[in-house]
């Protein structure tokens, strides 16, 4: 029996003859507080996100139930179910379902009727086809940051949410951290009057050395890994964490870390729903190395609602806002837990803009603290997520803006209502990207 | 994350940031086309300024300096390579990387030209194709010399030489090298030689190197001869020349434009790519990809490219070679290549590639070139053209994917359906009703005519997509279909599918509830609000919390009715989710529902109600909860009354004066902080008057401490300052030492001045409470002014309260203190006689590694009140001085080992003891600069001088050093050095021995990274003799500045740890 079989094998023992788990759904008692209210939860992707953020942040949440794991690499895979089934073996009281199903290919996973919803945690290339497919298939969706590879399909896992009426949160935990919150309240109240100019600085894509073209590992299915991307030989540093520095998965820091930023500068601004109106950026991009992103890179934006964005990789990791009555720094780093220590201590032209006390009459943001209960929340109410797709895919086109931008090597015009390029078919060309058969976001 | 950025970074600097010289005149107009030249340097001392001024007033030539930081990280990525000619006047003595090797010649093969300089021409002594790119030889039949500071004539071995065209013999003043360059490649064009001893003969030739011309030139040590009109002609004709602006020989021609490099480029790429496969240099895919990138703006040049690209696909060329040039041609979206791109649709491992490009080119020829493909094409290949056909909604593939879809092949047909619901026209839903697949794709026809008719609905043909949608709504369709056909229905036509919805709502399937649920936002109006909310006692509890958090998301006030209702409903569940939707669609009315809560509620709800309290917008809900509050029992009214103060219900303000006398201390407190979180520059005044009738001491101190938090939030510190002072004037004396607080927690300039000018000329009581109140700041702002006061002031209280401040302030991690903090925190010990104090201060001083702090510091050894400080502290700074300061220290140690009444104390000073001793033992030669310079003596380009026990250098050139004789055996030894400096470069030891009696880099230690910071810094390096050594010299830098050495030592180094 090799490894795939053992873990099909076992699958087939949990779901015939292991403790049945009994759907929330199907018991419609969604809002009891009965243990069958719980939401059961895949999640598809046990890489390093899912292992140092998202199973530690469900398995203590008692309103959650990881029953399902997927992933490309059987080795993670396996790490992650018996991790998994070994938690709640350990913390469940004796006789309560525990066990975790694993699976290599995620559509095995979505077949699972007694899943609310899947956490999809696995390269950027794959989130849209997973997430479409999810939603598809009766399931809510946690879907990691960055969204999406291309606007378009920001555009169609849009267009998916609304259709299949999915709760859907983008894994941009920035939203429920209160610090955040408090900074993005007092720019969005006018503490800094007008606010004309906002900076974002970002930090240097990853650059990847070349290698060698390597055999695969046998417990990797790498053809499931590419899934809709373009073939390329298999080398080890292409998958897993360092796929951030090559296009055909990613952004680059751009889109890794910028859609965080640019998703809290949105929030600041209220511009939620919008985008940039023209947009300039200039990036050093690869070409000796395994990585092909901007290594480096700056960029100047114009928004219609009356400010400019600039930044890159020169200025300070994190977003300052600069208005009529001064300057707000937020320090962002490299966001993690809501908790995170990385969002240092605003700062501020003058200490009294931070203490601004607002009043009764203020726009207040949604408050969220816990990213994950948020969303289990909201998956049992059928209410907001603290990051809606429509703000994902909002905040992940500014990145897909400023790379095409940079591809092109010239200015565009953008209209964000109509989310087209103004004027110009090569851009509009890039808003999108053919997919590797059988795939596509149907 | 950890990242390789070096080579880049040094290249992006070197591209961006770096020196880049433009030339002085008007390239743009004389020379449309300067050579593009990059000056490698490293490794290697230099005069920056003089050197980089050799190559200006050269309007062709267009210079960047990139300084090196790993030897030659320039050849770490070659891919972005844009110079026609690189000058290395770098001095690495290390190989390159086999990748760096394989990029340097690359570079060669590609044609770029090659000038090495001077000491440049002496890199890489190990790596023997050098001697085939430079054309020297090394001469073994010696040591290699050189020698500085010598005046020769220069004689030109070949004049008609173009790099030599109109000169004649000249003098150098220079650095010259002998037996370096040896016997002469037989292949070297000569251009220079010399009579001169000591030197080689030949100072210059020419050669060949794969596509490269060669110049290498002998010359350029210093600004001498970087000044010489003749080395400055020669440097940058031999430029021009590798360039190939200068014919190759006398009688040839030149180019005209461009350079060899350009003219090679892509022509080089082009024959290259073929073999390429991925993991192999990427040079020529580099090479294209910038080719195309830059032609991305200029559609003929793309057109070209493409051209130029295409006829590979067709060659033998590898599969990455071609998946490559695939997607460059659909970058440049060239129209005339379809051809041979779809010809390669066929091609099972390229085919998704070449649909990479054809989907990016929008024209009818690339739709048809897909339909053409499909009959050659069979399973997932016929899939993928398929799935673009759908993706480019090619409203001409209709008949060809209906005939896909009812061709039996189950993949194809199904990928043909989604395909169709892709096109989305009204035809290709015709289409798909009349498609009859078999039944286990039935499924797959209609999520496809919903997938169609959500595209009708963006294009607002709402009609047609109604009515594609309802009979899927009654067909006996999985839940999951008739969910989201109901969610579009919703979409299409809102008004005709709300009683649809309503009865899904309060029907027993949960996915349709659900697309109820989702579509209540597509459903505009009143109406709808209060159709679903009429639902609500038909619901489940599951949907009723539902629905709630729906209705709250929805904003409607309509729904408040139901709301509030459910707020007393049977379930908890139900009671929270209403309590929370009440939050944007409550008013003041809700209030006393919800204060309810606040008594007989659970921990739960009442958590809820406070937190519903608290972002229920407006100031009437407000004030609705300050009434509430004034009649409800105490703790009650203490949680509403903070309720107020956290909403910023600053109308409200003078309505909680009176609570501050409230006769519940809860309440009181719960006012005073709300006045606090509330008070504005306008009511400051008013709620400062309450500090003179406070309710008790506590709620004055309280008072206070909410009034300097919100001094913090006051923008308009100058009139907030003035309310202050003038308050000060005004009220009873009673109430001046909080509000002389207050101005200090302002913490602004203009409130130091005012507390200050106080401090100096008020009358005693004005004095010691203005001192009072300095020495709360917040920082060490007031110190200078505090440390005047403590040493003069002829009030001893004063003097202790401004000393209290002082100790207080040296506590902080102010950076004004540097260096003084240890002497002042030392003064001040001889200043107060409050033993806390002086405990705290005796605390502040083991951070000192001073020699003054100890010998203060060792008298209050014994002292009743500070023996067990002082004895911790003089331990603690001796225990750092003993490599320094040995004698003393160890007298200062051994009377703790000795005497002190502490046992452990005593154990740790005899430890430190025997640790010293083993040290001071292995010591074999020490300068410690405390009294003499121990032998050391100025050299070269700097002066010295003894300060503080360290030895002072004052650099005023490039090439500093100093010098000292003293014997030291041979041996392996531990070299230690403390040094400062403000100066710039590595610092280096060179020495001579009794067989090397000249300084030279055959024996030298470099000190890298030297860190000229201006901070002291340890370095330790591992100086290993064959020989006795004779004289040791010191180079501390590489340019003029300022350099500390407050000792040298050399030592047995410590027995490496045994081995298991």
């Amino acid at each position: 029996m090799n490894r795939r079989s053992f873990i099909k094998s076992s699958l087939a023992a949990a779901a015939v003859g292991g403790p049945l788990i009994v759907p929330s759904r199907v018991l419609g008692l969604d809002g009891a507080v009965a243990p069958s209210n719980r939401i059961n939860i895949g999640v598809i992707g046990a890489g390093g996100i899912a292992g140092g953020f998202h199973f530690p942040a469900l398995l203590r949440n008692e309103n959650a139930r990881i029953t399902a794991v997927c992933d490309v690499d059987a080795r993670r895979l396996n790490t992650a179910r018996d991790g998994v089934s070994g938690y709640y073996a350990n913390s469940l009281p004796a006789g309560t379902p525990g066990d975790c199903a694993g699976f290599q290919d995620f559509r095995e996973l979505l077949a699972l009727p007694d899943l609310d919803a899947v956490l999809i945690a696995t390269p950027d290339h794959w989130h849209a086809v997973i997430a479409i497919a999810a939603m598809k298939a009766g399931k809510d969706v946690y879907g990691e940051k960055p969204l999406t590879l291309t606007i378009a399909e920001g555009q169609a896992m849009v267009n998916a949410t609304r259709r299949y009426g999915r709760v859907f949160q983008t894994g941009t935990q920035n939203r429920s951290n209160h610090v955040v919150r408090g900074i993005c309240e007092l720019v969005r109240n006018g503490v800094l009057g007008k606010v004309h100019t906002v900076q974002v600085g970002l930090p240097a894509s990853i650059q990847l050395p070349r290698q060698p073209v390597m055999p695969v590992p046998p417990e990797f299915d790498y053809d499931l890994w590419l899934g809709p991307a373009p073939f390329m030989p298999y080398t080890e540093q292409r998958c897993h964490f360092s796929f951030r520095g090559i296009l055909d998965y990613s952004g680059g820091s751009l889109t890794d870390l910028g859609t965080h930023y640019f998703n809290v500068m949105h929030w600041a601004m209220g511009v939620d729903h919008s985008g940039p109106v023209s947009i300039e950026g200039h990036g050093n991009f690869d070409r000796n190395h395994l990585s092909d992103v901007a290594n480096t890179y700056q960029y100047d934006l114009e928004y219609a609602e009356g400010f400019k964005v600039t930044g890159g990789t020169s200025l300070p990791l994190g977003v300052r806002f600069e208005g009529e009555n001064g300057w707000i720094f937020l320090p962002l780093g490299f966001p993690g837990p809501e908790t995170n220590p990385t969002v240092q201590t605003p700062s501020a032209s003058d200490p009294a803009l931070l203490a601004t006390r607002l009043d009764d009459r203020a726009t207040r943001l949604f408050v969220s603290n816990d990213h994950h209960d948020t969303f289990l929340r909201a998956v049992r109410t059928r209410g907001e997520s603290a990051s809606p797709v429509e703000i994902g895919h909002r905040s992940t086109s500014v990145c897909h803006l400023i790379n095409i931008s940079m591809r092109l090597g010239r200015k565009l015009r953008w209209n964000p209502l109509t989310e087209e390029f103004v004027g110009d078919d090569s851009a509009n060309q890039m808003c999108s990207r053919a997919m590797r058969e059988p795939w596509s976001l149907t | 994350m950890k990242r390789n950025t070096r080579a880049a970074a040094a290249l992006a600097i070197a591209l961006c940031l770096g020196s880049g010289r433009p030339v002085a005149a008007e390239p743009a107009t004389i020379h449309p086309d300067p050579i593009k030249v990059v000056v490698v340097t490293g490794d290697h001392p230099f005069n920056e300024k003089t050197f980089l001024e050799a190559f200006d007033g050269q309007p062709d030539i267009d210079i960047v300096h990139a300084p090196q930081h790993d030897h030659d990280e320039i050849f770490e990525d070659v891919s972005g390579w844009n110079y026609d000619v690189m000058v290395l006047y770098h001095f690495s003595q290390v190989t390159p990387s086999p990748a760096r090797q394989q990029a340097f010649t690359e570079l060669l093969d590609r044609g770029v030209g090659l000038v090495v300089l001077h000491h440049g021409t002496l890199t890489y002594p190990q790596w023997p194709e050098t001697e085939r790119i430079y054309g020297r030889k090394r001469d073994v039949g010696g040591p290699f010399g050189f020698h500085l500071d010598q005046r020769y004539t220069v004689h030109l071995a070949d004049p008609s030489h173009p790099i030599l065209q109109g000169m004649s013999d000249f003098t150098a003043e220079d650095e010259t090298y002998t037996r370096y360059y040896g016997p002469t490649r037989p292949d070297n064009h000569i251009l220079l030689t010399t009579d001169h001893q000591p030197s080689d003969a030949v100072l210059a030739w020419t050669r060949s190197y794969a596509h490269s011309r060669v110049f290498a030139y002998q010359h350029g040590h210093d600004s001498p001869a970087f000044g010489n009109p003749a080395f400055r002609q020669i440097l940058t004709q031999g430029i021009r020349w590798t360039a190939g602006r200068l014919p190759e020989e006398n009688g040839g021609n030149a180019l005209s434009s461009g350079s060899v490099f350009r003219q090679r480029n892509l022509e080089w790429a082009l024959a290259a790519l073929p073999a390429y496969e991925s993991g192999n240099s990427r040079s020529a895919p580099a090479v294209i990809e910038s080719k195309v990138s830059t032609s991305l703006g200029d559609a003929a040049a793309g057109e070209a490219l493409a051209a130029r690209l295409a006829p590979l696909l067709s060659s033998p060329a590898t599969r990455d070679a071609k998946s490559l040039l695939l997607r460059q041609l659909g970058q440049l979206r060239a129209t005339a290549q379809i051809p041979a791109v779809a010809a390669l649709l066929k091609d099972a491992d390229l085919s998704h590639m070449a649909r990479y490009a054809l989907e990016a080119i929008a024209t009818a020829d690339a739709d048809s070139a897909l339909r053409d493909a499909l009959p050659a094409t069979t399973g997932t290949q016929r899939v993928g053209i398929i799935n673009s056909l759908g993706q480019r909604r090619d409203p001409q593939a209709i008949p060809a994917l209906t005939a896909l879809a009812n061709a039996g092949d189950d993949e194809a047909a199904a990928a043909a359906m989604k395909a169709l619901g892709n096109i989305g026209s009204q035809a290709a839903l015709d289409a798909l009703h009349e498609i009859k697949p078999p039944a286990a794709l039935e499924i797959t026809r209609k999520w496809a005519l919903l997938g169609g008719a959500q595209l009708l609905i963006n294009s607002g043909n709402v009609g047609n997509a109604a009515a594609v949608i309802s009979p899927l709504l009654d067909e006996d369709s999985p839940a999951l279909l008739r969910a989201t056909a109901l969610r579009l229905l919703i979409t299409a036509t809102p008004a005709d599918a709300l009683p649809r919805a309503l009865a899904a709502l309060k029907g027993g399937e949960p996915e349709t509830r659900r697309a109820a649920l989702a579509g209540l936002r597509d459903l505009p109006g009143t109406p709808a609000t209060l159709a679903y909310s009429e639902c609500m006692p038909a619901l489940d509890t599951g949907t009723k919390v539902q629905l709630l958090t729906v209705l709250a998301m929805r904003g409607d006030a309509a729904a408040l009715p139901a709301v509030l209702a459910a707020v007393t409903a049977d379930d908890e569940s139900v009671r929270l989710a209403a309590i929370k939707a009440l939050i944007p669609l409550g008013c003041e009315e809700c209030v006393p529902v919800l204060a309810k809560f606040l008594t007989g509620g659970s921990e739960t709800e009442k958590s809820a109600v406070l937190a519903t309290l608290e972002r229920m917008p407006g100031t009437a809900v407000s004030r609705a909860i300050l009434n509430h509050a004034v009649t409800a029992e105490a703790p009650v009214a203490a949680s509403l009354i903070a309720i107020v103060g956290q909403r910023g219900a600053t109308p409200l303000l003078d309505d909680l004066k009176p609570l501050v006398h409230h006769q519940d201390p809860a309440v009181q407190a719960a006012a005073i902080t709300a006045l606090g979180l509330l008070v504005m520059p306008d009511s400051l005044p008013g709620i400062i008057g309450l500090l003179g009738d406070p309710p008790s001491p506590r709620g004055r101190a309280a008072l206070e401490k909410s009034l300097a938090g919100a001094l913090l939030r006051m923008r308009d510190k100058p009139s907030t300052l003035q309310v202050l002072t003038s308050a000060a004037a005004r009220e009873p004396a009673a109430m001046r030492p909080a509000l002389l607080r207050l101005i200090a927690a302002l913490g602004t300039s203009p409130a130091f001045d005012f507390l200050s000018e106080m401090a100096a000329e008020g009358d005693a009581n004005d004095r010691r409470e203005a001192v009072r109140a300095l020495a709360t700041w917040r920082d060490a702002t007031p110190f200078d002014l505090l440390w005047g006061i403590a040493t003069n002031s002829p009030d001893a209280p004063t003097r202790e309260l401004a000393m209290e401040g002082c100790v207080a302030m040296l506590a902080l991690p102010d950076a004004r203190f540097k260096e003084d903090r240890m002497l002042l925190c030392v003064r001040a010990l001889g200043l107060t006689g409050d033993v806390d104090l002086r405990v705290e201060l005796l605390a502040l001083l083991e951070e000192s590694q001073d020699i003054a702090v100890l010998r203060a510091v060792l008298p209050l050894m014994g002292d009743p009140d500070l023996d067990a400080a002082a004895t911790a502290t003089t331990l603690e700074v001796a225990s750092k001085l003993i490599m320094d300061f040995p004698d003393e220290t160890a007298a200062a140690i051994g009377k703790i080992a000795a005497e002190a009444s502490d046992g452990g104390m005593r154990r740790r000073a005899e430890s430190v003891l025997a640790r010293m001793r083993e040290i001071r033992a292995s010591i074999r030669a020490e300068w410690n600069f405390n009294e003499d310079t121990g032998g050391w003596a100025a050299a070269n380009q700097c002066e010295t001088a003894l300060k503080d026990g360290s030895l002072l250098i004052h650099s005023t050139g490039v090439d500093p050093f100093i010098q000292v004789t003293r014997d030291i055996p041979p041996g392996s030894y531990l070299l230690t050095l403390r040094m400062k400096s403000d100066s710039a470069g590595p610092a280096q030891f060179y020495w001579t021995t009794d067989k090397a009696r000249t300084f030279n880099s055959d024996r030298v230690l470099t000190i890298t990274p030297v860190q000229n910071d201006g901070a002291w810094h340890e370095h330790q390096l591992i100086l290993t003799l064959d020989d006795t050594l004779r004289e040791l010299r010191f180079d501390p830098s590489c340019a003029p500045g300022t350099i500390q050495l407050q000792s040298i030592r050399l030592m047995i180094p410590p027995s490496p740890p045994a081995q298991p």
